[in-house]
């Protein structure tokens, strides 16, 4: 079987995220790998030890994204792809999807995993458009899989419950967090990691240009970030069991009206 | 109790039997019942109530969130006086001879402390395990410590400053003069700390000379990324010896926690883990690096694991296999998965002993801490008294700062009166060696006993005349540290 896990590189979301005048602030943050896409490298790497399989890395993204690249072939990932050029900084998810969509190109595969979103953004978009663009069968929000009868079993996780569902190869899964507890490398990944191959494709290698992509960039664009705003205080209400019932009470039916 | 309605019934008396006075009765070990629970909504409430607990010499007890494991925050002498709701930062951070300051109030919880001057791109060390859930001036009154004071030290060296309440019921500050960052980095001793400053006696007096209403702190830059190995090694010697060898690289390393956890606590997070393998029959050794100014994580990491293999190989026993296995966290979601790792061990530890209660025994610990340089001979020493009780334990802890917590389960009563007197042979020893024979969780009022352990009757006795100084009545925590 060959897996591609679509992998980002994210700002570590433990980092005080700083922002200034709409924008923000990369100076200082670590990035690391996109954790929706750590339990997709986690659960391709279960199907390549169940079955056997070979499981690539692809990623867009700048010198920050080897680091997380890194990551995920010390985890036990047997190659990389490292997508990077100036016109694809600040990517937005149609463009992230049109270079992918170059990449798999003539490649052949079994499936395509993505996170079913980043951490930065939340978007989760990239997978979705993509697997438009490359006119395959669909799955979101995968909370496990297996192989069988080659199909995929898809479990995912819906508004009524979790739904099974059989799907053809090829196919694309974004895949949830809740999957899997994503595996910790251990020295001999880490060190073995630093000899497997990470690929550097640029743009021309993609048979795409600047423009083409900024074209793409503009069909949806950030305008700015803002940080949340502050939650206001709550009310402490104090006293015994019945002043605080009745407290209660007044206060959802008059001020909040729920009652 | 007539005494203290009639004397402070103007303020709002929490009393036994009302709801949530219960929370007040107990800390992690003792359960006391105190006449009343008062918490000021403000400095000069606070103020008076002492005021009047000096006039009518009501006995007056400090407590913050309780997680003392020695009965210090609870009384059944007097009352509680409980700071939480004095819990503002009062200043932004500002210069400072010694490098940037903070003022806040005693009963601001720990974390939103360190969190407010994170998000102002500074750092306040101190790490106990229970950071979560204490108070900056809980944490003070304790001189708490934790996995970093390996390389960070304890509380004290982030004090410049304190505001307290003296025995005539007036606000004194007493500020400090010397860098707190030079004085030593170690462990606590019992007792006060009589060869520092002024502010030191009150920093680790478990509430016993006063009420501390403000914190003046110390914060550093903000540090680098972090990263965090954890080494699984064949057996004990080796893991003590590798320990000793990794900490004379203290420096080149840029280590910042070195923990031990020999091979029942190494198993107990086996049973834990789904996110690394953990080899059979080992120990194991956690250390944290901090990545140095001016280097890439990357290239600090290459560095780092060079010269750690280094190390771990130069021991012939060693097992390539083993090294093979260890595992390095550097994401903010590993790094925490590690901490809960080790915070998984006291917790198994506790259920073990809830279970051991039922049958007469429980568990014992103990929180002594020698030099580093004589853990090995320590160890030793003390493996073969453990061999002689013939009971299960488990070790874990602060291996860099010698300071190991030792843990023995016993099943009933009397293998529980045997592991007393195993711990306080080990306490005892540890003294006579330069160590100290409660690293961190102070006296309290369940190991008073062990005050004459660590100091000559000539110390305590000028402790005891601290205490009468600064305390004339007796009425600031009664039982806490003194028998
Ligand atoms: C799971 C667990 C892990 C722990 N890990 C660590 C650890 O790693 N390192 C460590 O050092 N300790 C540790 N402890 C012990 C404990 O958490 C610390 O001693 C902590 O500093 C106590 O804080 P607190 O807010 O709970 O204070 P409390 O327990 O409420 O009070 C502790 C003492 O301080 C006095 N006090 C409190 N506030 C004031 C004040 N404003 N003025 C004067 N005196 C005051 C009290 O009278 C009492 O004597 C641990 C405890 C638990 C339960």
């Amino acid at each position: 079987m060959k897996i591609y896990v679509c992998c980002k590189q994210v700002p570590d979301v433990a980092m005080t995220i700083q922002i200034k005048d709409g924008k923000f602030i990369s100076e200082g943050m670590n990035y690391v790998l996109n954790a929706y896409d750590a339990s997709c490298v986690e659960e391709a790497l279960v199907l390549k030890e169940k079955y056997g399989a070979e499981v690539t890395l692809v990623l867009i993204g700048d010198e920050a994204g080897k680091e997380a690249l890194r990551k995920g072939l010390a985890m036990g990932a047997d190659n990389a792809f490292h997508i990077s050029d100036p016109a694809l900084n600040n990517l937005g998810s149609q463009a992230a999807a049109k270079v992918l969509q170059a990449f798999f190109k003539g490649r052949d595969f079994d499936f395509i995993l993505t996170g079913k979103q980043a951490q930065d953004s939340d978007m989760g978009l990239a997978g979705g458009i993509l697997s438009g663009l490359l006119n395959l069968p669909y799955v979101t929000n995968a909370v496990g899989l297996d192989v069988q009868d080659k199909m995929i079993v898809v479990k995912r996780q819906g508004d009524e419950g979790v739904e099974v569902l059989h799907m053809p190869m090829p196919s694309l899964i974004t895949c949830s967090n809740d999957m899997n507890d994503p595996r910790i490398p251990s020295l001999k990944g880490i060190m073995a990691s630093k000899k497997k191959p990470m690929e550097q494709v640029s743009l021309t290698d993609l048979g795409l240009s600047a423009d083409e992509v900024l074209k793409e960039s503009q069909k949806s664009s950030l305008k700015s970030f803002g940080l949340p705003p502050a939650r206001k205080a709550g009310a402490k209400i104090e006293g015994d069991a019945q002043t605080l019932v009745a407290t209660l009470m007044e206060k959802l039916t008059k001020e909040a009206k729920v009652l | 109790m007539n005494k203290i309605v009639s004397a402070l019934g103007k303020f709002s008396l929490l009393l036994p039997g009302m709801p949530g006075f219960e929370a007040f009765e107990r800390d992690v070990v003792l359960k006391l019942t105190p006449e009343a629970v008062l918490r000021p909504h403000t400095k000069m409430e606070l103020l008076e109530i002492v005021k009047i607990c000096q006039k009518e010499k009501i006995p007056y007890t400090a407590t913050a969130c309780r997680t003392s494991v020695t009965g210090a925050s609870v009384s059944d002498r007097g009352i509680l006086i409980s700071l939480e709701k004095l819990n503002r930062v009062l200043t932004r951070p500002e210069p400072h001879r010694y490098g940037m300051s903070v003022q806040a109030e005693a009963g601001i919880m720990l974390k939103d402390f360190q969190k407010a001057v994170e998000d102002k791109g500074y750092f306040y060390p101190p790490d106990p395990t229970s950071w979560e859930e204490i108070q900056l001036g809980g944490s003070v009154a304790t001189n708490a410590t934790g996995e970093n004071s390996y390389h960070y030290g304890s509380s004290r060296n982030y004090i410049l400053g304190l505001e307290y309440i003296d025995k005539n019921g007036n606000l004194v500050w007493l500020e400090r003069n010397l860098n707190p960052l030079n004085l030593p980095k170690q462990k606590n001793l019992a007792g006060y700390s009589l060869e520092l400053e002024p502010l030191d006696l009150l920093i680790g007096s478990e509430g016993t000379l006063g009420i501390i209403t403000e914190i003046k702190a110390l914060l550093l830059p903000k540090p680098n990324a972090f990263l965090s190995l954890m080494l699984f090694v064949k057996n004990e010697t080796e893991a003590l010896r590798l320990a000793q060898r990794l900490d004379q690289h203290k420096q080149s390393l840029h280590l910042i926690c070195l923990e031990y956890m020999d091979e029942p606590a190494t198993q107990f997070i086996k049973k834990r883990s789904s996110r690394f393998f953990v080899p059979q029959g080992c120990s194991s050794l956690y250390i944290k690096t901090e990545t140095p100014e001016g280097k890439t994580v990357e290239e600090f990491e290459d560095e780092f694991l060079q010269l750690v293999c280094e190390l771990y190989s130069q021991s012939i026993s060693m097992s390539p296999e083993l090294i093979d296995h260890s595992i390095l966290a550097k994401d903010y979601l590993e790094l925490l998965e590690f901490r809960r790792m080790r915070h998984h061990v006291p917790a198994t530890i506790n259920e073990i002993s809830v279970v051991n209660q039922k049958t007469g025994g429980g568990k014992v610990s103990s929180d002594w801490w020698v030099p580093i340089e004589h853990l090995v001979e320590h160890f030793a020493w003390m493996r073969e008294e453990i061999k002689k009780l013939n009971l299960p334990s488990a070790i874990f802890g602060h291996i860099g700062n010698g300071h190991p917590h030792v843990n023995i389960m016993p099943k009933t009563a009397e293998e529980k009166q045997a592991s007393i007197e195993f711990t306080k042979k080990c306490m005892l020893r540890a003294a006579s060696l330069g160590g100290g024979v409660c690293g961190e969780h102070g006296l309290g009022k369940i190991k008073t006993w062990a005050l004459p352990l660590q100091w000559d009757q000539v110390s305590i006795d000028k402790m005891k005349s601290v205490k009468a100084e600064w305390d004339p009545e007796g009425l600031a925590a009664p039982g806490n540290i003194f028998v």
